[in-house]
C-alpha cells in the first residue's frame, strides 16, 4: 500500500489520525502559495471546501482513478475554488447592478410549500434509526449500489440490503403520512 | 404481460443506474403520469435532504480536524502526571492479553447490524421484540441480552436467538454466545438466513475462546460451502494454519 492509497483507507475508514498529518501539511503550503492573494479566513473557507470535495470523493470512491499524489490533487481543487472565488469578486465589483440578469422567480407560496415539504421529510430522516440512515445515505449521497452496500454495511446479500432499505423506505413514508 | 413496477424504479433512475431501454420505457411513463412525477420529485427531494445533511457532517469532520490542538499548561502537567498511571493500565493491558493470543484475530469481528426491524426514533409500539431490537441497535448490549432472553423463554425465533447470541458476543461472553448459537435448533440453513450467518459467528467465538481446533473446523465447513463470510472464513483459517503448523 503506498502512501496514498494508506489516505484513501483513512479517509474511508474515519481515521483522523491518519489524515490530520496530511490536512495540516497541505494547509501549510496551500496558505504560503495563495498569501496576499484573499484574506485569511477566506482561504480557510477555500481550503476547508476543498479538503470536503477530497474527503467525498475518497468516501464515493473515486480517487482510485487519480494518478499521482493526493497533495497535488487537492491543491489543484483549491486552485479552481480560488480562481472561482477571485472572478466572483471582480464580478461582484464591475456589475453591482445590471437589469438584463435573468432571476428566476418563483411564487412566494410556492417557496413556502417546498420548504415545509423539505423540513418535514429532513426531520423524518432524523427520526430513522442509525441503520437506516446509514443505508439511505449509502445509496443516495456515496452513491453504492446494493452489491457495495450489502458487502460494506455487512448484510448477507444484495437482496437483504435492498429489502431493508425498502422498509426504510416504507418508515419514512409513514413518517410522512 | 404485467406492467412494470415503475414506481420501484425511480430510486435506480435517479442515481443514472437504468439500462437505456428500461430508461426510456420509464421516462414515457413518467410523461404520462402526473402521480408517478410527484414520486419522482419526493425522490428527488430525499436525495438532496441526504446529501445536504451528509455533508454538513462531512464539513464539521473537516472542521475537527483543524481544532487548534495545543493544550493550556495546567492540561499540559495533568498529561504528564498521567503518563505513569497510563504507562500502569498499558502493562497491565499487556500482559491479560498476552494470555489471551486469540484476540490477534478481532480484526475479524464485525457487529452484525438489525436487519429485522429499521427504527423510527420516537414511534411507540406494542410489539414486546421492539425493545429489545431497539436496545440492540443503541448499542446497548447488556440489556439487548435480557430482553432477547426474556423473548425466547416465551417462544423461540432464529432471529431472536441469533440477536441474543450477538448481544452477548458484543459483551465478550463467548460461553454463552457458543452454548446459543450451537443449542438452538435452526429453521434453515440456507444462504442469508440467520441459520448461514450464525457459523461465522460461532467460528469467531471458538476462536476468541481460545477453542482454536473447533474454530478451524467450523471455517473450514463454512468455507467449503460457500456460506457467509466464506472469504474471510478463507484468509482466516489460512493466517491460523501458517501460525500454528505443528497442531
Amino acid at each position: 500500500m503506498n502512501a496514498s492509497q494508506r489516505l484513501i483507507h483513512a479517509f474511508q475508514t474515519n481515521h483522523d489520525a491518519g489524515i490530520r498529518p496530511f490536512y495540516q501539511a497541505v494547509k501549510e503550503r496551500f496558505l504560503k502559495m495563495y498569501r496576499g492573494k484573499l484574506d485569511r479566513d477566506s482561504l480557510m473557507d477555500v481550503f476547508q471546501e476543498a479538503f470536503v470535495r477530497l474527503y467525498e470523493a475518497a468516501l464515493k470512491g473515486k480517487l482510485d482513478e487519480v494518478n499521482g499524489d493526493l497533495d497535488g490533487y487537492l491543491l489543484g481543487i483549491c486552485r479552481h475554488l480560488v480562481a472561482r472565488k477571485l472572478g466572483q469578486l471582480i464580478q461582484h465589483r464591475t456589475e453591482e447592478w445590471n437589469p438584463d440578469i435573468h432571476v428566476e422567480v418563483l411564487e412566494w407560496e410556492e417557496l413556502e410549500e417546498e420548504d415545509v415539504r423539505e423540513k418535514k421529510l429532513g426531520s423524518a430522516f432524523e427520526k430513522l434509526g442509525e441503520q437506516c440512515q446509514k443505508i439511505l445515505q449509502a445509496f443516495y449521497y456515496l452513491g453504492w449500489d446494493m452489491v457495495r452496500i450489502s458487502k460494506e454495511m455487512n448484510y448477507p446479500n444484495a437482496e437483504t440490503a435492498k429489502s431493508q432499505k425498502y422498509r426504510c423506505m416504507q418508515h419514512l413514508k409513514k413518517q410522512l403520512k | 404481460m404485467s406492467q412494470p413496477d415503475f414506481a420501484a424504479m425511480l430510486p435506480d433512475y435517479l442515481m443514472d443506474r437504468l439500462d437505456q431501454k428500461t430508461k426510456a420505457e420509464l421516462e414515457l411513463a413518467l410523461a404520462q403520469s402526473e402521480t408517478l412525477r410527484m414520486q419522482l420529485e419526493d425522490e428527488k427531494r430525499l436525495q438532496r435532504i441526504i446529501h445536504r445533511q451528509s455533508r454538513e457532517e462531512l464539513r464539521m469532520r473537516v472542521r475537527n480536524l483543524d481544532q487548534d490542538r495545543t493544550f493550556p499548561k495546567w492540561k499540559t502537567w495533568m498529561a504528564a502526571a498521567m503518563i505513569p498511571l497510563l504507562l500502569g493500565l498499558g502493562y497491565l493491558f499487556w500482559t491479560q492479553s498476552a494470555q489471551r493470543p486469540a484476540t490477534d484475530y478481532l480484526s475479524y469481528y464485525e457487529s452484525y447490524p438489525n436487519t429485522v426491524l429499521p427504527f423510527v426514533r420516537g414511534e411507540e409500539t406494542e410489539d414486546p421484540a421492539w425493545e429489545a431490537f431497539m436496545a440492540y441497535e443503541s448499542r446497548e448490549y447488556v440489556k439487548a441480552a435480557e430482553l432477547f432472553t426474556q423473548l425466547n423463554r416465551t417462544q423461540t425465533k432464529d432471529e431472536w436467538v441469533f440477536y441474543e447470541a450477538m448481544s452477548k458476543m458484543e459483551l465478550q461472553d463467548w460461553n454463552n454466545t457458543i452454548k446459543l448459537l450451537e443449542n438452538h435448533s435452526w429453521t434453515s440453513e440456507e444462504k442469508g438466513t440467520f441459520g448461514d450467518v450464525k457459523d461465522w459467528y460461532l467460528a469467531l467465538a471458538l476462536l476468541y475462546s481460545g477453542e482454536e481446533a473447533e474454530a478451524q473446523q467450523q471455517l473450514r465447513n463454512i468455507f467449503l460451502r460457500q456460506g457467509y463470510e466464506y472469504i474471510n472464513a478463507g484468509k482466516l483459517l489460512e493466517q491460523l494454519e501458517n501460525e500454528t503448523p505443528n497442531k
